[in-house]
């Protein structure tokens, strides 16, 4: 018998505990130490029935706790004061009598907990809270009615089963409902309390000015900078273009707007369409594939320089579209302002100028100079290396000649002040390099570990990219490896996990989806399947074993374990002893009888000592039937033979 | 709570309040639709007493059948106008269960229960469905018996000669003696008579009963109401002592009889008796 009060309880509980457990690290301590401690003391409390916090108390402890809170509210600081709220309410709730109102409010609380959550966070974990919230307050919702009809019922064992199995068909139907409701549900453009949601705080890696030999080392953690919705590149076309910095300013790298009548088109080249879904962050720099044409989809301006800024801030998910174009020149179109470009820091090391002036005497054209450039970068025997890097006044000087060991900000900025001394006007690109291509979404995967900088040289009116990291000594091992070499096979699946929780949920847009809904309608109309025998057997055998696996399911389900022993024993007598059928009339005692098997008659005294006293096998006696019944199976066939 | 997570939702575009909320709506349109089939293929009958007294307390059985074949009824109240609601907390597939009311009904005469009305508040406490279900259930509400002048002084006795004295039986005095015709108990064979006359007779023996009597409700005292109850109060308590009962209304007869069949013949006609 279950006492429907006594799983109100554990509803309760586990309600409590799935709505407050998305926003516990964001409480405040004393509150996220109050919880558990209510939550024990509620579990005791209900066990004895006695409870020391009685109406009255309770609402004045309520008041209070909301008070407290209350007064800390102001625009600036509205979240924070709320979910400590609800949560010290949810405990107060937790320590008192659950009678059916009581109950009732800690579901009402539990839900506006986690709805609260999404306020602070907007992690995929979320949907597994709500999946088991749901699940739980609707199953506490139906057992609350029957709670209401009578406070002290008690079900028996079946109808318990039967009432919860109906209940739990709620909250199932119910999300599927959800996700069609979510599609529909209608949206303003331009909410008014966005100020509430979350925003998360800037990543490192990427940086908007480039400043070599400010850090001993540095250390770029795997976080995610950018996913790219688009087909697979080759590797060495995986440069993510996000800003020219084209001004040395002692030893930073600045940006600044590009001279007036600076511009540059496209030629050539393949175009490449990609849906860009980047992290939150602070800058309002668009990255794309190297060098894209144009960006859609964000508010944006875009600099002669091809490079795409966001007019609002990006601290919030967002997604957009860029066409690139790959294998293209970069022409630039009318004069370039070239002092601007060959502007060079005034304080370089006499052994520098030695190396650019050697370059610009032995090189004619800008072609050749680079060639000369990389020759020296070769020859230095320079490392790519982000540990033990120079840290001196004039770090190029200490890269090239001393250390000999940096990372991509080194090489880059080392190998444009050299262009620039030597005479060629030259510019450094920041972005990230490389990428993972997640298959399962068909997406690349760039991490902030990837950021990177590279040069842009102006040979001939074309801006051409220079890498010079790649001139390392160990590029292959230190540079190009890891960046394709991405995250582990776990990650990988929890990233695209994320990935489509950002991509569908929250960062949802009727407007786009139906926009992708034509696209993929037309896509569809222009498909041309190719007949491929092998998927096609693959799926007909998955479809086969699924529909057998559902119908062996539902025939399980049909039957109780002393029917299903006795069919197996039937089918097995019937295949040993060449029975066409056995009439349903025979027992099993008579059956033994006349076949003189002693394995049916020890299987007929077990089953008729059971079932035919009315009374469930136990364990033991079933587990000696399944072993009659394989040894019916093994032994030898006799003659055939009928039984009437 | 939906309303407000969706004026939250609308504001702030945070799709995740979206989706709680559209996992609450999901969850309003199907406790909605859950409530329907929960009633759904419900038969409700009313089973009510032989005898029904006016303005007396009765028991009246509620029974209901749960014709679905796959889904249990779930805390479902039937109410019956003039008995009150029995609730029933679980009815499996195919099942039926039984609750007991108390009810009262005035005036004699044909009662109809024509519906009772089912409602339930499965499976969430926040809504009531309700339905009237067709009982057409008629009933005869008996007058109430009330003690009067018993049938000596009110009734008219039967005078000898008039009526057949009692019938034939098997216990009681001789009364005639008759020619066997094959379907008599042999030992109520008169063999002495049947010696001298040459052909076999038999005893006839009256019943042991006590002497029938016919209630003349137009002798009876008072109005016709208080003359009714007290008719019902006499047929009730001479049926009692075995005596065969008869009733005349008016130009009415209904000839004295024992036995409970007669008995509700007997109120059945006081109940309805000048209401056309």
């Amino acid at each position: 018998m279950v006492r429907v009060s006594f799983l109100l309880n554990l509803l309760g509980y586990t309600t409590a505990a799935l709505g407050v457990a998305p926003l516990f690290l964001y409480l405040d301590l004393p509150v996220q130490l109050t919880l558990p401690l209510a939550l024990a003391a509620g579990v005791f409390c209900d066990r004895r029935r006695r409870y020391p916090l009685s109406g009255g108390i309770a609402t004045l402890l309520s008041i209070v706790c909301f008070l407290l809170y209350a007064v800390q509210i102001s625009r600036d600081h509205l979240i924070e004061p709320v979910v400590n709220i609800l949560a010290l309410l949810l405990a107060v709730r937790l320590v008192t009598e659950k009678n059916g109102r009581n109950t009732l409010q800690v579901f009402v609380l539990a839900v506006f907990a986690l709805a609260s959550s999404t306020l602070l966070t907007l992690s995929a974990a979320f949907f597994l809270y709500l999946v088991l919230l749901v699940a739980g307050v609707t199953v506490g919702l139906v057992l609350l009615s029957f709670h209401a009809v009578n406070p002290q019922l008690v079900l028996s064992r079946l109808q318990t089963r039967r009432i919860l199995g109906i209940a739990l068909t709620l909250p199932a139907v119910s999300l599927v409902l959800m996700l069609a409701f979510f599609v529909i549900l209608p949206r303003t453009q331009y909410p008014l309390w966005n100020f509430l949601n979350p925003t998360a705080t800037a990543t490192t890696g990427f940086s908007e000015e480039v400043r070599p030999g400010s850090f001993a080392g540095i250390a770029a953690g795997k976080e995610v900078a950018l996913r790219v919705e688009s087909e697979r590149l080759p590797r060495e076309e995986l440069y993510w273009r996000g800003i020219i910095l084209n001004t040395p300013a002692g030893s930073t790298w600045v940006r600044q707007l590009p001279p007036p009548g600076d511009m540059a088109r496209i030629r050539g080249g393949r175009t490449i369409p990609q849906t860009i879904y980047p992290e939150p962050k602070s800058g309002n720099y668009l990255f794309a594939l190297d060098v894209p044409r144009g960006v859609e989809g964000l508010r944006s301006s875009q600099a002669g320089d091809f490079i795409f800024r966001s007019r609002g801030s990006l601290d919030r998910r967002v997604k957009y579209t860029a066409v690139s174009v790959v294998g293209g020149a970069l022409e630039a179109i009318g004069p370039v302002d070239r002092n601007f470009y060959l502007a060079v820091p005034p304080h370089l090391s006499e052994r520098v100028h030695q190396v650019a002036v050697g370059i610009a005497a032995r090189g004619a054209g800008a072609g050749d100079r680079i060639a000369l450039l990389e020759a020296f970068f070769a020859n230095q025997q320079l490392d790519y290396a982000t540990s033990d890097l120079p840290a001196s006044d004039d770090p190029v000087d200490e890269f090239l000649f001393e250390k000999k060991r940096g990372y991509c900000e080194f090489f880059a900025s080392s190998f444009a002040l050299l262009l620039r001394l030597s005479g060629v006007p030259a510019r450094l690109v920041g972005g990230y390099y490389g990428g993972e291509y997640n298959e399962m979404g068909g997406y690349y995967l760039v991490t902030e570990d990837t950021a990177h900088v590279w040069v842009e040289a102006l040979v001939d009116g074309h801006w051409v990219r220079l890498d010079p990291s790649r001139l390392a000594r160990n590029a292959e091992a230190s540079l190009l490896a890891p960046r394709v070499r991405g995250l582990s096979a776990g990650r990988r699946i929890l990233d695209t996990v994320d990935y489509y929780w950002n991509r569908a949920v929250v960062a949802y847009d009727l407007a786009r989806q139906l926009q992708l809904l034509q696209q993929t309608n037309r896509q569809l109309r222009q498909l041309r399947i190719p007949f491929d025998l092998q998927t096609a057997g693959v799926y007909l055998l998955a479809g086969i074993a699924g529909l057998i696996a559902l119908v062996a399911m539902l025939r399980r389900g049909k039957y109780s374990r002393e029917e299903r022993i006795l069919r197996a024993f039937l089918r097995r007598v019937r295949k040993k002893h060449h029975l066409d059928a056995i009439p349903a009339a025979t027992g099993l005692q008579e059956l033994a009888k006349q076949l003189d098997d002693p394995v049916c008659r020890e299987f007929a005294e077990i089953f008729g000592g059971g079932v035919y006293r009315d009374r469930k096998l136990t364990g033991v006696e079933l587990k000696r039937l399944k072993a009659l019944v394989r040894r019916l199976h093994k032994g030898k066939a006799g003659p055939k033979r009928s039984a009437s | 709570m939906t309303l407000l997570l969706g004026f939250a939702a609308v504001n702030t575009g945070n799709n995740l309040l979206y989706l709680l909320v559209s996992a609450l709506l999901g969850f309003m349109a199907v406790s909605g639709v859950l409530g329907r089939w929960n009633l759904a293929g419900l038969g409700v009958r009313v089973e009510v007493p032989d005898e029904v007294y006016d303005g007396v307390s009765t028991l009246l059985t509620v029974r209901i059948e749960n014709r679905k074949r796959l889904l249990p009824v779930c805390l479902v109240d039937v109410l019956l106008p003039a008995a009150g609601q029995a609730t029933f907390i679980f009815v499996e597939r195919g099942g039926t269960a039984s609750e007991t009311l108390t009810a009262t009904f005035h005036g004699r005469g044909i009662h109809t229960l024509a519906q009772a009305q089912v409602r339930s508040i499965f499976p969430i406490n926040f809504f009531v469905r309700s339905f009237p279900v067709p009982v057409d259930r008629k009933l005869t509400v008996f007058p109430t018996p009330r003690p009067c002048r018993l049938a000596g002084e009110a009734g008219r006795q039967t005078a000898g000669g008039e009526l057949p004295v009692g019938r034939k039986g098997y216990e009681g005095e001789l009364s005639r003696i008759s020619d066997y015709h094959g379907g008599e108990p042999l030992k109520l064979i008169h063999w002495k008579l049947s010696a001298r006359h040459g052909q076999l007779k038999v005893k006839e023996l009256s019943d042991a009963a006590r002497p029938p009597v016919t209630i003349e409700l137009d002798f009876l005292p008072g109005r016709l109401e208080e003359r009714l109850r007290c008719a019902a109060y006499l047929a009730d308590s001479y049926l009692r002592e075995n005596r065969p009962v008869g009733l005349r209304l008016g130009s009415r007869t209904l000839p004295p009889a024992v036995g409970r069949a007669h008995k509700l013949r007997l109120l059945t006609e006081l109940a309805v008796h000048g209401q056309g």
